[in-house]
Order: C-alpha cells, then structure tokens, then sequence
C-alpha cells in the first residue's frame, strides 16, 4: 500500500512537471511565432547580497548580525529580526532594479520575459510571384483601405475578420478610457493627500492663513459630492468624485456649532460658483472620454495604447490639482480663533485627518489593484486585436490574388 | 532538591507566555515587522455593526492600520505609516499572514516584493520553545535524579 502511495505521488509530481515544461515550450513557441525572429537577449542579473547588497545600500551592521550573529546588540535587534529585515530590503532593491531593466527593455521595443530582454525581428513575408503580381503596390503599406477595416461600411456589411477587430478595438478602447481616469483620479488623491497633510501641519501649528488655504483647496477637490448635484455641464471631471467622496468626511463630520458648518457650505458653493466654463473642472464629462469614443477604426493600436497610458493621464490629473491651486480664495473666506479651535478639535484630537488619509490610501489601493487587472485586460485585449488584424489582411491579400486573372 | 525542582517548575510557567505572545507587550508583529503603539482607535468603516479598520499610535503618530476587508474576523491588508505617509502595504491574499508586500516610496510609487525568504516570522518564538523544552528537560533530570537517590537511600 505504500509502496503504491510512492508510486501514486512520484507519478502526479511528473506529470505536473510535464506539464509545466510542455505548457512552457507552447508559450515560448507562440511568443516567437508572434514577435518574429529572436536576435537578442539581455539578462536581469540581481546584485549578490554579501559582495554587492551589504555596506553599500543597508547599515552592513544589519548584514553582520543577520550572517554571523554580530553586532546585533548595536542595533538592538535578533539575528532572526535582522535576517527578515535583511532580506526584505534586499528584495525591495532588486524588485525596483528589476524594474528599470524592465521599463528600459520595453522602451527599447523589446519584450520582458523571466528576467531575460528579447529582442525580435519581424519576420519579412515572402510574397510569392503571383503576389508580387497581383498586389498593389501599396498594399504592404496601406492594406487597410482595401479591407473592411473602414468605420464608412456598415457593420453588417463587413467581413467577420473585421467585425471582430472592430469588437476588439472597442474593449480595447473601454479598458484605456478606465484605466485613464482611474491613473488621473489616483494623482488628484496624491495630490490632495499632500494638501490634507499642509492642513494638518497647519492645524498643529496654528498656522490661520496655512490652514485657510489648504481647507480652501480641500474644498474643491470635495465640492462635486458634498455640495450635491452640480450644474448641468459644470459637473467635476468624471470618476474625481470618489476622491470627493472621501475628502467630505472632513467637511461632514465638523460638529454643527454656530456659523461653522454655514461658512464651510458657504466655501463649497462659491467653489462651484466660480468655476469658469473653460476650466478643466468644469468639462463636460463626455469630453474627458469623447477623445476615446472619437478614434476610429483606422486609428493604430499603438495610439490607443498611448492615451491609456497611466503615465499621461497622471499629468492630466496634476493639471487639473494645478488650476485648483492656483484659484484665489474668496475674500470673505474668513473663521473666528474659536471656529480654528473646533476645526483642531474635530481634525486633530478626533482623528478625522487621519481618518481621511487611511481612507484615501485605502480606496487607491484598490484602484492600483483595479488597474494591474485592466493592464492584463489590455493585454489579452491587444492580443485579440494584432490576431484579428492580421486576419483581416491576409483574407484581403488572397481575395486579391484569387481575383485576380 | 526538592526546593530546586519547583523553583524550575514555577519559572517554566511563565516561559510558554513568551512563546504565545505575539511581538511584546503593546505591539503587534505583522508580516515579521514589530510595530510597538501606545494606542488604539477601532473603526468601524462600512457601518455595518462590526469594526474592520483598527489603527496604531505612537506618540500620537499613526505606524500601522490593520483593515478586516472579507467580515472574517482577522486582518487581511495593513498600511505601515511613516510622517502620515504609507510607506508598506501588506495583504494576506490567502488569509492569515501577509504574502504579498508593495513599498511605497516618497512620490507614492508603489513596488511589489517578494516575500521575504529570510528570517522568522514571528520575533524570537522558536527560541521561546526550545527554552520550554530545556526546562521541563531539566525538571525531568531533577526529577529522575532524585527518585534515584531516593531508592539508594531506601535500599
């Protein structure tokens, strides 16, 4: 009986191999079919803990307790505690390392995979005679205005390779538009983030013209949601109102005593007031997306690629906390000594700042973790699109052949 | 003898609530980091009736808040703060300990880690039972010892 338990348990540990390699060599094979010819590889190699880690990016003190037990009472912890420590640095250094060669890699268009940099060389279709023939000269270039890749033809006019290309792009262009706002609304967190810590500062030290002009700014980033419905057409930039949903705390959870509470909905409302129609806070919320929904079917992948991309829409998410910042206060914005002194009650000694700030990086967390999903989404996404595409041309380029006498 | 045997006895008692502890008195150990507080606030977020947030003080200053996001009962993300900045991120994606860490640098950049392979999880908790052992091995010794020279005494 134990010897067939041994022979069972050997049996699953090599099938699972087996399968591992084979499902590896099927991704390796499809990798290289799509990318064309391997001419290059550049390998990751992490920098060795002892000759390299220690002394120069951690207090070799922490390295001499967590090898050889030493000094450890100089920095007051185990050999075990400095181990962990160790070791968690060490592989936060390489992570960071590991991911400037990986961003370095993709710029210089090559592909990140197991720690290796591969490079490809697209493969140059031999066209056969006949091709050469038959083909427009253009169509290496220009194949497209040749296919139903073209938003003129109706949908159910097109070929199924091109309905499923259209279908593509279109998930594709969903996921950049979410991934766009989601990148500019962690931005304008980030930045209110740093104005809530002003305000704190400020409120710790007393500081009234600091304080003012932090809650001031505050209220913007908050007036959307707490100050109710906005105006037809002036509504704050889409998706920005979860972080005004956050920053309201603040404003909702001030004690209600004497004119405190007025004056603070008084902000509010002169902040939407004041908002002039071009200002970036007041665009419609179709024309933050309308310049997804406006591309084409023609419009390359690349380009999507490119709107979506969380780096830009970052900046679009600093300009928008820029105007903010450089709107005037009102100038009758103006609390009592003892109105500070509530505000420092109900912000400082009831942790309502520190309230809103765990919140805040709690709900980013979880737009980081929305966005890593929609990154894999887009990937798969483009995909779907390059397969379908390239479909589209070749039913194209034998259509012409096969027409042609 | 017989003194010695139960002066070892009555410090072995107090031995397992070392091993048991987790981190010290006022601290808690997460993901095999020590956090030492002085107080806490519970919270009760989603106003459902029952706390998921539980934040760490020092000195007033904020180091650690501990969310219950699935309802179970037990911790599952934590944010270590520095400055009234997140500075690590940990989750436990398959409940209990964290398995996943995300650094955060100074401009909110965040960096996913590794596990750490090095080090014990908890502060100093196999030592503790090594030194459980030791001293109900010694307690057995003492024992043994003096049924020995009990039996020579009788014969």
């Amino acid at each position: 009986m134990a010897l067939l338990q041994c022979f069972y348990m050997r049996m699953q540990t090599f099938l699972t191999a087996l399968t591992s390699v084979v499902l590896v060599l099927a991704m390796a094979v499809t990798v290289a079919q799509a990318k064309g010819k391997l001419v290059k590889t550049e390998e990751f190699t992490p920098p060795d803990i002892k000759e390299q880690f220690c002394g120069g990016n951690i207090d070799y003190r922490i390295c001499k307790c967590a090898f050889h037990g030493q000094m450890c009472k100089d920095i007051g912890k185990s050999q075990s505690q400095a181990d962990h420590l160790l070791y968690f640095k060490y592989n936060t250094h390489v992570a960071g390392l590991r991911a400037t060669f990986k961003g370095g890699c993709s710029d210089r268009g090559g592909l990140f995979e197991n720690d290796k940099c591969l490079y490809f060389e697209e493969e140059k279709e031999e066209l056969s005679d006949k091709e050469k023939e038959c083909l427009p000269k253009d169509f290496e270039t220009n194949w497209k205005k040749y296919s139903d890749i073209d938003d003129a033809i109706p949908i159910g006019e097109r070929s199924n390779e091109a309905k499923e290309f259209a279908d593509a792009l279109a998930s594709m262009r969903t996921n950049a538009e979410a991934r766009f706002i989601i990148a500019r609304d962690m931005e304008i967190d980030r930045l209110a983030r740093q104005e809530l810590r002003a305000y704190k500062t400020a409120l710790v030290q007393n500081i009234k013209a600091n304080l003012l002009r932090s809650f001031w700014r505050l209220a913007w980033v908050t007036y959307d949601t707490a100050a109710g419905a906005s105006l037809p057409g002036k509504d704050m930039v889409q998706g920005a109102a979860s972080t005004g949903k956050t920053f309201a705390k603040l404003f909702e959870e001030v004690e209600d005593k004497g004119d405190l509470l007025i004056k603070l909905g008084n902000l509010l409302s002169v902040a939407r007031s004041v908002t002039p129609g071009d200002s970036k806070l007041a665009i419609n919320t179709d024309s933050t997306t309308g310049k997804f929904k406006s591309l084409g079917l023609t419009t390359g992948i690349s380009v999507l690629e490119n709107l979506g991309d969380p780096a830009g829409a970052a900046q679009v998410g600093v300009s928008v906390f820029g105007e903010i910042v450089g709107i005037p206060m009102p100038p009758k914005a103006d609390i009592t000594p003892e109105e500070i002194e509530i505000l420092r009650t109900q912000h400082l000694s009831n942790k309502a700042v520190d309230d809103v700030l765990q919140e805040s990086y709690r709900v980013n967390s979880e737009r980081r973790r929305e966005l890593a999903i929609l990154d894999e989404e887009f990937a798969a996404q483009k995909a779907r699109a390059l397969e379908w595409e390239a479909k589209e041309r070749d039913r194209v380029k034998n259509e012409i052949v096969d027409s042609c006498k | 003898m017989k003194h010695q045997l139960i002066a070892i006895l009555c410090v072995s008692m107090f031995v397992p609530t070392t091993a048991l502890a987790v981190g010290g008195e006022n601290s808690v150990v997460v993901g095999g980091f020590d956090y030492v507080y002085d107080e806490v606030v519970v919270a009760d977020t989603d106003k459902d009736g029952t706390s998921d947030r539980t934040s760490y003080y020092t000195a007033g200053k904020l180091i650690l808040t501990a969310y219950d996001e699935n309802g179970d009962g037990k911790n599952d993300r934590w944010f270590e703060w520095k400055e009234d900045k997140v500075t690590l991120e940990m989750s436990a994606t398959k409940g209990g300990e964290p398995d996943e860490f995300i650094v955060v640098d100074g401009n909110e950049k965040a960096l996913t880690v590794e596990t750490s392979k090095g080090g014990a999880g908890t502060g100093g908790g196999l030592m503790n039972w090594i030194a459980i052992l030791a001293v109900i091995g010694a307690a057995a010794w003492l024992y043994n010892k003096k049924k020995q020279l009990k039996g020579s005494d009788v014969a």
